[in-house]
This record gives C-alpha cells, structure tokens and sequence, in this order.
C-alpha cells in the first residue's frame, strides 16, 4: 500500500481509495476498524478529500439514515468535518440527516472530544452555508459549542465559519455563553475572518458582551485573544507547520485583526 | 457415361473377326482365280495389337471410371459419416449430445479431412480423362469432329482454370475450387506460413451443419478450427465451452440459447476460444437489436436474450490479446455507428460498456458516458458484469506493462456495486476488490478455477 506521508502517490489513487470506501465501511460496521480508520488517516493527510466524499455522497446519505446501527452512524459523525459540504449535490439532505443522526450518537467517554470537535467542526461549516443553515436547531447550537472542543490547525469548519451571517446567527440566540463559546472557537491564528465577520464581532462585543454580568465572558475572550496573540508573535516559522503557504503579510494582517478586537473589548471591560 | 464408352472403344483392343474372314476370302479369290489381284498373292495382315491412339484413350477411360467410383464410395462413407456426426447422441441428454458431437468435430479435425475433400476433386480429374480420352478416340475417327470437340472442350477448360487461378490469387473469392484450396496450402506450406483460416477445408464442409445466423460476421471469424488447438491447452471446460459455441451458432431455440449463454455466465474463467465464442454471442446479440440511425432499439420478446448475449459477448471481449479483436471491431462497427444511443435499452450499461471497449480511441465527445446511478441488476447480471470488468482490468493491466491504471469507469462501478446495502455477493465482492487492487498497484494472480476464494492478491 502506500505510506500516507506520499501525498503524491495518494493523489495518484484518488479513485482506488474512494472505490475501497465503501468496503471500509462495511468492514467498520462488522467491528473492523483498521480499514476505515486508515481511509479516514488518508484523507486528512492529503488533498483529495473533496474527491472521495463527493463521489461518496448517496452512500454517506444512506448511512446517516434512520436504522442504520450506531457504529456506523458515529462513523460518519466523524468523517463529516471532511464532507465538501459546499460541493454535495443533495446536501441539503444530508445536512438534514447529519442534524438529525448528531443527537442519537451514543459513544463512551474515551470519544467524547473527538466526537465534540467533529461535530462543532461540522456545525460551523453547515452553518456557513445559507441554504444549510435551517436545518440546524436552536438546541443544537448552546449544547455542541459550549464544549469548546479544541479544533485542529486546519478546520474548515474555522474557516467558513467566521462570516458575518454565521456571527449574526450566533447573535440571534441571545445566549452570551453560546457567543462566548463561538468566538473562542473561531478566533485561532491559524485562520482569517470571512466575508465581513470581523465587523460583526466588533458589533457583537460593543452591543453584546457589555455591562458587568458580561465580565467572566470578556475575560475569557480576552484569554483567548491574548493565546491567538501570543501564538502569531512566534512567527512564521510555528505557522508555516500546518500553513505552508502563510506569508509574514498574512501574519501581520491577523496580528492587526486581534489586536483590534483585543482593543475592542479592553474599551467595553473600561467601560 | 464413361462405361458407355468404354463399351464401345472395347472391341477396338482385341482383333476384328471381320478383319480375318476378309483376308481369308481375299487369298481363296486370288487362289482359284489369278487374275484378280494382278498376278500376286494378297498378305495375310497379322493384327498386331489396338493402336496407341485407342490404347490411350481407353486407358483414360478407365482411370476416370475409376476415380468415378472412388469417389462415390467416398461420397457414401462422407455421408454416412456426417450422419452419425448430427444424430451422435441425438436420444441423450443435450449435454451428452454436445459432447459427443464436439468429440467427433474434435476428431474430424485431428484426423484430417483430406480422405473427405478428395471426392469432388477425383470427380473433376475423371471429367477431365474423360474428356480428353473422347477427344483422342474422336481424333481417330474423324481430325475436324475431333478438333471442334477440342476447342468446345477447351473454351469450358479454360474457364475452369482461370476460376482456379483468380481463387488462389485472391482468398476472398467466392468460388473456391479443391484445386484452389490445395495449391493455396501448399503455397502456404513453401512460405512456412499456415493457410489463411477462410481455406480451412473443414470450415467448408461443416460449416452447412452450423449455419451462420447472420451475415454480420465477416467470413472466417466464425471459424473454430484455428483456435481449437490452442483452445484444447485450455481449462477443463474447453470442451464444454466449444459445445456451447456451438450451440448459439447452430440453435434457433429461444429457451435453448438462453440456457446455453446462463451457462456461458456462469462460468469463472472463460477459455480461450479466440473470436470463434466472440462471434457466436454477437451473432445474437445483432439478432436481437435493431438499429435506427443511432438509435439502438431491442426487439420485443428478445430483450432477456439480447441482455444475456451482450454480457456474455462482454465477457469474451475481455480477453483482446487472446485474439485479433480487429474483425471483431469491423463486424460491431458495421451494425452499431460510432455515436450509437443506448439509452432505452434496459442494460444499457453493458451495451455501452461494449461499445466503449470496442472504441477505445474515439473521441470524447462520441463516447457514451457509464452511469451506475440506478443500476441495479440481477445477482446473476451483477456477478457476470463484475467479472468481465475485473478481466478487462487485468487485461489492461498486463497489455501494458503493469504500468496502465485500471479504466476510471470501472472503479467507479466498483464503488457503486460495493455501495450497494446489502452488499453483493462474495463474488462481485472479490471481483470489485481485485480491480481496486489492481489500480493501487497490486500484482493481481487468479489461481485459475473453482472458487472464488481461490483467488488472491499479492502486493508488491
């Protein structure tokens, strides 16, 4: 087989490994893990991720249905961060699916923060869609984020998931601890603001996070400002270990954003 | 024809009587009165045998009676011959009766048929004495008879043998004579080169007895015998496999050829029957489809057959190193237009399957593009279909120095049929997992026969 670290040779067996999928799954649901658990190691090491749950898609929908057993479920579960949920034909469905299957998970403690950071991965990135969105219950959102799982260097949940119609969402729940647990999930150094979202976080904590009963909360964003902060100080050479196409502009960019927002709540704590 | 003659060039061997009492009377006139003949006493002439004009000409007659009768006692053994080879078996079992009959052709063809061949060509040599033994005889009776005897004679002679001539120059000549066929092989046997299949005598002869369906197939690419021998180095269900071959070629029965091809896909490993099985299935396949412009349309009632002889011809395609797939491709091209619709067909998959192995280079544009959404065939359908991907795979694989992937459209039935819920059978299984093997580099090795467990990968 191939070694996961030759990304070309992966890339090279894009469709071998995306016709084996379903086996894998199979195999998994027979209480063989190896098999899928390495399908699952190849597509986060490489780029072809996209290719393989796309041309995967009815069966994700399949396995994601009512009946299906429980392994195979939270097999999904875990895969979803690496859906290409913008590119599914039928993703409303499976969105819809992955709502619906997300409560019914049943796992033991050993998979709680792995499950916690799929999920919250996932969540940010359905949500970042317009059309997706709906289909997410209020519920979901205090009891998934509040977890504050720690996400990996390369979320696309992250990512997709700092736009102003995502903060605006989380705005739209009145629950500052959701929003408290929203922004320390997305504010990371190793990710920019999407589509206006910067702006709409300045809002929220001028219109949102003020008064006393808000300081344990402006604390915590502080914290977790104060880390992103630190992290960026070290310098392109920590960044470039996950982002190997980061440049010192980048750099200075995020420093200047998290700086503001730092600035922006030092003026509400002051206040 | 030719005793009559000989009856009447007989008394020309022995002595004349009339001959004797003629000189006998001569010498008693010319005793008693010795006037008459001038003084001298007449010869008594000896006769001193036939002259050799007459011995010739009825030494040619003999020889032609007798190849006359050789011939005919050939003809009665031929007959008799072919009559046990349809009628072998004819109150067993069908399958006993394949057998037997596929023994018998074996034999036919080990043991030559040269015995068979020799009847019409020593009917043609004893037209050929005859003739010339009429013009000898006539030439003594009468030179200007005799000569526009000859130029008669010789005009249709002439005739004859340009027909040879033009039937050795060119093999695809319909009005090949023995004489053609012989001096063709031994033409070929000097060149050490063997004779074109198209002259395979046996061919000729038996071809009668399994009569073409079509004229879709070009001539001699139904022709078994060339590929027999290699075929008998084969598996063990050479045999059986010949006498189903011969069963779609020969059977007009719907039930008959429908079991027959069932039978056909059943089985784990083709032989190798070269384009003698590949001919047999399209010959079907053609009998089952009409085509409309580039509309492909099956006929009503024939849709299980048509669906049945396109997998099993499917199948035979997937061996196209095992034999020259270019007259294969020139019959299908014929029938089916490059920019063919397949869409309502029910299998269209495998029609397009077929027509997407039968072009290979043809530009994208014109090639039908394989959907597996929505296919859902029949375990049997399935396991068949799997199986003649995997052997395309594989013979892709090998044809190209184990450097060629495996086609995207077969990994990606692969992932369609292992996506199925439940999941397909263990053999469509295996057969989907040794094409992905296959593609990832894997050195893919069929033990051969018998299950498909026996079947393994190694990885290099």
């Amino acid at each position: 087989m191939v070694e996961v670290s030759d990304l070309d040779s992966i890339r090279s067996k894009r469709k071998a490994i995306t016709a084996l999928f379903p086996y894998a799954v199979w195999r998994e649901r027979d209480g063989k893990h190896e098999m899928f658990d390495a399908l699952l190691r190849i597509t986060k090491a490489s780029d072809i991720r996209d290719y393989i749950w796309y041309h995967v898609e009815p069966l994700v929908s399949a396995l994601l249905r009512e009946g299906t057993s429980g392994s195979l479920k939270l097999a999904m579960v875990l895969a979803s961060p690496h859906f290409p949920w913008r590119q599914f034909k039928n993703g409303e469905n499976l969105a819809r699916l992955w709502t619906a299957a997300v409560p019914t998970l049943s796992y033991t403690k050993k998979y709680t923060d792995e499950i916690n950071r799929s999920v919250v991965d996932t969540l940010l990135h359905i949500a970042s869609q317009d059309t997706l969105r709906g289909y997410i219950s209020v519920d979901m959102w205090p009891s998934w984020l509040n977890a504050r799982p720690s996400l990996p260097p390369v979320c696309a949940g992250r990512y997709w998931g700092s736009s102003r119609d995502l903060v605006q969402t989380i705005r739209g729940l009145k629950n500052a601890d959701t929003l408290t647990s929203y922004l320390i999930l997305v504010w990371s150094e190793w990710d920019d603001f999407r589509d206006g979202g910067l702006e709409e976080m300045r809002t929220s904590i001028q219109e949102d996070l003020r008064g006393t009963m808000m300081g344990p909360n402006r604390k915590e964003l502080l914290q977790r400002l104060d880390h992103v902060l630190g992290q960026l100080d070290l310098g392109l050479g920590h960044l470039r270990q996950h982002d190997r196409d980061i440049d010192e502009d980048a750099v200075q960019l995020r420093k200047r954003q998290y700086g503001g927002l730092k600035k922006e709540l030092q003026k509400v704590e002051d206040k | 024809m030719t005793s009559a003659f000989i009856i009447h060039i007989h008394p020309k061997l022995e002595p004349d009587p009339n001959d004797e009492i003629t000189a006998l009377l001569r010498l008693l006139i010319s005793t008693t009165d010795g006037t008459t003949s001038g003084g001298s006493v007449p010869e008594n002439h000896e006769w001193n045998g036939p002259p050799p004009v007459i011995y010739l000409a009825q030494l040619l007659l003999y020889i032609s009676f007798g190849a006359s009768l050789v011939s005919a006692l050939i003809a009665i053994l031929a007959r008799q011959w072919l009559n046990q080879y349809i009628f072998s078996g004819a109150w067993g079992s069908t399958t006993a009766y394949c057998r037997n009959r596929q023994h018998k052709y074996d034999g036919f063809i080990d043991w030559g048929n040269f015995f068979i061949t020799s009847a019409p060509l020593l009917l043609q040599f004893a037209l050929l004495y005859l003739g010339i033994s009429l013009i000898v005889y006539i030439s003594t009776v009468d030179a200007w008879l005799a000569m526009a005897f000859s130029i008669f004679m010789g005009f249709f002679l002439l005739i004859y043998l340009s027909i040879v001539v033009l039937a050795v120059i060119n093999p695809g000549h319909p009005y090949q004579t023995p004489v053609s066929i012989g001096i063709h092989s031994l033409l070929g046997f000097l060149a050490r080169d063997p004779p074109d299949p198209s002259y395979s005598a046996s061919t000729r002869y038996f071809k009668p007895i399994g009569a073409i369906r079509t004229g879709a197939w070009g001539p001699g690419v139904n022709d078994p015998a060339p590929d027999r021998r290699r075929a008998l180095k084969q598996g063990p269900d050479t045999l059986d496999v010949r006498c189903v071959s011969w069963i779609l070629r020969t059977s007009q029965d719907m039930r008959t050829l429908l079991s027959a091809l069932a039978y056909l896909a059943t089985m784990m490993e083709l032989p190798c029957l070269g384009s003698t099985l590949a001919g047999s299935c399209f010959s079907i396949l053609v009998y089952c489809v009409k085509v409309y412009g580039h509309n492909v349309v099956v006929d009503k009632g024939r849709e299980q057959l048509a669906e049945s002889s396109a997998l099993c011809f499917l199948r035979t395609l997937s061996h196209p190193r095992s034999f020259n797939t270019t007259r294969v491709r020139r019959a299908y091209n014929k029938t089916f237009p490059l920019g063919a619709r397949f869409d309502d067909l029910p299998s269209h998959q495998t029609f397009r399957t077929i027509h997407r192995v039968l072009n290979p280079d043809v530009e994208r544009a014109l090639r039908p593009k394989i959907e597996w959404r929505g296919y859902n065939p029949s375990t049997h359908e399935h396991a068949t279909f799997a199986r003649a991907l995997l052997e395309l795979a594989c013979s892709e694989y090998r044809g190209n120095g184990h450097r060629r992937k495996v086609s995207c459209w077969i990994l990606r039935f692969a992932l369609h049929s292992l996506s199925f819920d439940p999941l397909p059978s263990t053999s469509v299984v295996i057969d989907c997992l040794s094409a992905i093997a296959i593609d990832m580099g894997c050195d893919f090795i069929s033990t051969g026969i018998v299950t498909p467990n026996e079947r393994c990968v190694s990885i290099q």
